[in-house]
């Protein structure tokens, strides 16, 4: 028994019109469904996708928009996201890192929102100074759905137990030095007064070279400060490394404060730069509380407001005219303001400051009046914005980090680690563009 | 050769329900192997960032692999890597399979027990288990507290890292050690029935009639694992936290890879890297069978 040639080609024909006519219905029915339905997808801890799924099901109670929900923690997110911007198939709106927008806009596969604001985006109602969050070269690729100022963290437990006064909005790097040394004789051994910040390029390396009146890139994309400038930073942690009073480099490898796997709540360091008090507290018995990032001799505080994370459109989504309205939902709706509350960052305008105001939490409120605080030093410091992250930020942000623990690993000289993250990042920049 | 046109006809609709009935798989391995292979080798002659079309630039990216640290530093943690964690597999493999080959009641049951780690093989789960293990708060470390000794941070510290990937891949030795079982289930007897009247001890046998015997067993194995060894990328992606870190002592081939293609979207260096690791995999596949006429015994 064979199959005749024949047969095999009437098989094949079918097979033929039967995809033929797949392709025939498909457009209605993916049509029909586009108007109605959205894919979304964002990163995040427990927190924040609780609150998203509770605002999207008020969406589509308001819209009749069905929203497919698609989220992920942030490693391997935007590995994920371009393997599908690749493939043509991204989702229709999603979160984006307001340090990425730039080198997304930049290969042009992110919709210019200028034709949905005003009419469908109310972008005025955000506070101006976070309006431009997602704007590269004066044009919106992303909405800013938060706003916030980068503190220090420290255990207020550990400092009263030291008997060590907590540390004072004046502070500088001088006093958080002797700070973390004084905080590392106290809390004895294998513990630590500070965490190695050295490579924390947006919490501590930016604000101190912001203070010195440089910063890490310019307008062009291109870095903004020297090796002078990263030799004397290395030079200031290394002093710290030696003297025991920030942490060792082993202890780098488990600083993830979405999971609570770090030092911190171990209660292995005193102090750290970074975003999570709201994440970290209710995991500890400590006190945490926050601090504005130490100033600089002249008192600045160097800091740069950060539109928190944003919402993008890809230029291949399917429903831009929906995820506009997603996005408007989030900045407008107080339902959705109610829903979301700090967990995408501080409130990005009055009307969800005053929205929220009543009901938040005591680490709420002391995120939201140290945010209030920090963006009046900001003004006062009367220092240029600083520029959007350029593209190729992120490679550069990853030589940082590879530089700064070939030092503290004791396996390269200062000089060697700044000459090679000089050449990386600025690899990295120019191949970017 | 040649038949008649009615037996050549008829031969040819033969072998047309042949194909008919390999279509699937022949369409799999055009769509899903050979197809994207081509691509990629086309991929790594071009700058690709994934997002905007190919550029033409020849031999470039081959080029610039030879002058990148990074890349140099993970063909060096993959070849540590390959060098101790296949024999080190083989070793436990063998040694396993001989104390199981010994008419033990249970058989079954330990075969299972052994082979189970094989079984959760490269999953994520088991490496987030090795991560709780090996860290500073971890089991090993309480562990050793019992004994009063203060274990490192085995996955923090860069001269350790790497050999707790490597303890993962001696640990999951269930799959040789299945095929060592059944090598050894058909050596014939009667040559440890004469090797015990010439009065030869158990160390003797073991080296002058099991090993050789087992040989063609040894060398696939050493094969497989090789190359299984060279493709490793999961342990590596979850230990480190996806990064290769502490200072790149983790960053296995694969992973180096990914980084590069899916990271920093640079799609064609990282075809290039494919390419490479598919040419050395191949020499070491070719030194394999070229030396093999010199220790492997077949019983014909």
């Amino acid at each position: 028994m064979s199959i005749s040639r024949r047969g095999l080609f009437g098989l094949a024909g079918g097979l033929a019109a039967a995809s033929v006519a797949g392709c025939g219905f498909a457009p209605t029915s993916s049509g029909g469904a586009a108007s109605n339905s959205l894919t979304f997808r964002w990163w995040g801890g427990e927190a924040r996708n609780k609150a998203y799924q509770a605002a999207l099901k008020i969406f589509t109670e308001k819209t009749g928009i069905k929203v497919d929900a698609q989220y992920s923690g942030y490693d391997g997110y935007f590995n994920k996201l371009n393997t599908e911007f690749a493939g043509g198939n991204p989702p229709d709106i999603f979160q984006m890192d307001t340090a990425l927008v730039s080198t997304y806009a930049a290969k042009g596969v992110l919709t210019d929102l200028s034709s949905y604001i005003p009419g469908t985006i109310h972008l005025d109602t955000l506070y101006p100074a976070v309006r431009s969050a997602g704007a590269v070269g004066g044009k919106p690729y992303g909405v800013p759905s938060g706003s916030g100022i980068a503190p220090m963290l420290y255990d207020k437990t550990v400092f009263e137990q030291a008997k060590i006064p907590v540390p004072a909005d004046t502070w500088t790097w001088d006093d958080f030095a002797k700070l973390a040394g004084e905080l590392s004789k106290a809390m004895g051994q294998g513990k630590y007064g500070s965490l190695d910040a050295s490579k924390d390029d947006s919490g501590a390396l930016q604000p101190w070279l912001r203070q010195r009146g440089k910063d890490l890139y310019n307008a062009e994309g291109k870095l903004a400060f020297t090796k002078d400038d990263l030799a004397e930073w290395f030079t200031f942690w290394d002093g710290l490394r030696r003297s025991g009073a920030i942490c060792p480099p082993e202890m780098l490898s488990n600083t993830d404060s979405a999971t609570g796997n770090h030092p911190l709540i171990a209660g292995q360091i005193a102090m750290t730069t970074g975003w999570g008090l709201a994440q970290m507290a209710p995991l500890t018995q400590h006190q945490l509380d926050i601090v504005i990032v130490p100033r600089g001799s002249n008192g600045k505080t160097g800091q740069a407001i950060s539109g928190g994370v944003l919402l993008s459109v890809p230029v291949k989504s399917k429903n831009a005219e929906g995820a506009a309205k997603l996005i408007d939902f989030f900045i407008s709706d107080v339902d959705a303001i109610k829903a979301m509350a700090l967990s995408r960052g501080i409130p990005p305008s009055s009307k969800a400051l005053e929205t929220l105001t009543p009901s938040l939490s005591a680490a709420d409120k002391r995120d939201v009046t140290y945010a209030q605080y920090a963006a009046e030093e900001v003004a006062k410091d009367a220092l240029p914005p600083a520029p959007t992250a350029p593209p190729g930020y992120n490679d550069a942000k990853t030589a940082l980090d590879a530089a700064a623990k070939q030092i503290a690993f004791g396996k390269m000289s200062i000089p060697d680690a700044v000459a090679q993250y000089f050449r990386d990042a600025e690899a990295a920049l120019n191949g970017a563009k | 050769m040649s038949g008649t046109p009615v037996r050549k006809r008829k031969r040819h609709k033969h072998n047309l329900a042949g194909y008919a009935f390999l279509a699937p798989w022949l369409i799999g391995l055009f769509a899903f192997t050979l197809i994207p292979m081509v691509y990629s080798l086309y991929l790594s002659l071009t700058k690709f960032n994934l997002l905007t079309a190919p550029q033409w630039i020849g031999f470039e990216n081959y080029v610039r692999l030879f002058s990148d640290e990074r890349y140099l530093q993970s063909v060096r943690v993959t070849l540590i890597y390959v060098v101790t964690s296949v024999p080190l597999k083989l070793a436990a493999a063998l040694l396993v399979a001989v104390a199981l080959n010994r008419g033990l009641k249970a058989l079954g049951f330990y075969r299972a027990t052994f082979y189970l780690p094989s079984l959760l093989g490269a999953s994520v789960a088991v490496s987030v288990m090795w991560r709780q293990i090996f860290s500073r708060e971890g089991l090993l470390n309480q562990f050793l507290g019992i004994f009063g000794v203060q274990g490192s941070d085995w996955i923090g510290d860069p001269r350790y890292a790497i050999w707790t990937l490597v303890a993962l891949s001696a640990w999951q030795f269930g799959t040789p050690m299945l095929i060592f079982l059944a090598g050894l289930k058909q050596l014939p007897q009667d040559l440890y029935e004469a090797a015990a009247i010439d009065g030869a001890g158990k160390v003797t046998t073991f080296f002058r009639i099991t090993l050789p015997l087992l040989s063609p067993m040894v060398f696939f194995n050493l094969v497989l694992e090789t190359i299984n060894a060279f493709q490793t990328f999961t342990p590596a992606y979850v230990v480190s936290g996806g990064l290769g870190g502490p200072i790149d002592s983790t960053l296995l081939y694969t992973l180096y890879l990914y980084l590069k293609g899916f990271g920093s979207m640079q799609m064609g260096y990282a075809s290039a890297m494919a390419w490479v690791l598919f040419a050395v995999i191949g020499l070491f596949t070719a030194v394999y069978f070229w030396s093999a006429r010199k220790w492997v015994n077949y019983a014909d």
